[in-house]
């Protein structure tokens, strides 16, 4: 019962990290595409990431662990690629949270952000997830 | 909060985590029969971990900090005390790039 318990709060966690991060990149595309860099709105996404979206994914991860280490998936090749494909969606958040900072005050960055790029890999990773999780081939 | 102070607390808690496990928890385990201690805390120090590099990929994406930075708080952070040299380098660092 406990297992299934923390499984609810790891899927919505999942959903509100992920669902942030589709926001966070909605965002960013239109600042850096249309030349609007309206300060209200990317300071309204930088909260949000800030107190909603990174602590979800904090609680994804420890969420999954507790429930990888007490339900004896590792490790299970399904488990091992679904943690690497996590990894690098949790990598993706922290390029396009730093973009969060960045934007609003650099409007000459040696480096553009590429917000658009970014959300079809979070979606692409996190179809992968979900083929692996439901399927566990 | 200041730019750099997320890093900072994170290269704080990742070297603190890392000598509670190198200083504690493995003695513990090898010279007095307590597994439990690096199963208990091995995963915090590595979940510890994750986050110092999530920030770093964060501090580098928003030009807080530079690549060759982001090298060096790596490889401390598989030093020990290493952590606590870069956060001491990181406050006195002075204004962002």
């Amino acid at each position: 019962m406990i297992y299934l318990g923390v499984k609810a709060l790891h899927v919505a966690s999942v959903i509100v990290w992920i669902g942030g991060m589709i926001a966070a990149q909605i965002v960013l595309a239109h600042a850096t595409n249309s030349g609007n860099r309206s300060p209200q709105l990317l300071n309204a996404a930088l909260r949000w990431d800030r107190r909603i979206t990174v602590p979800a994914m904090a609680a994804t991860w420890g969420l999954g662990f507790w429930m990888a280490l007490n339900a004896g998936w590792f490790p299970s090749g399904w488990l091992i690629a679904k943690l690497i494909l996590v990894t690098v969606v949790s990598g993706l958040h922290g390029i396009v949270s730093g973009w969060l900072k960045r934007v609003p005050r650099d409007d000459e960055a040696p480096i553009r952000p590429r917000p658009r790029l970014t959300l079809v890999a979070t979606l692409v990773a996190v179809l992968l997830i979900v083929v692996l999780v439901v399927v566990k081939p | 909060m200041g730019s750099l102070r997320l890093l900072r607390l994170s290269a704080l808690a990742e070297a603190a985590t890392l000598l509670v496990l190198l200083c504690l928890a493995v003695p513990l385990k090898y010279l007095a029969d307590v597994p439990a201690a690096t199963r208990v805390v091995g995963p915090v120090h590595g979940m510890a971990f994750l986050a110092f590099v999530w920030v770093i990929i964060q501090s580098l994406s928003a030009g807080e900090i530079s690549a060759r930075d982001a090298v060096r708080l790596l490889v401390g952070a598989f030093i020990p005390f290493g952590g606590v040299v870069n956060e001491r380098w990181l406050a006195t660092r002075g204004a962002p790039k």
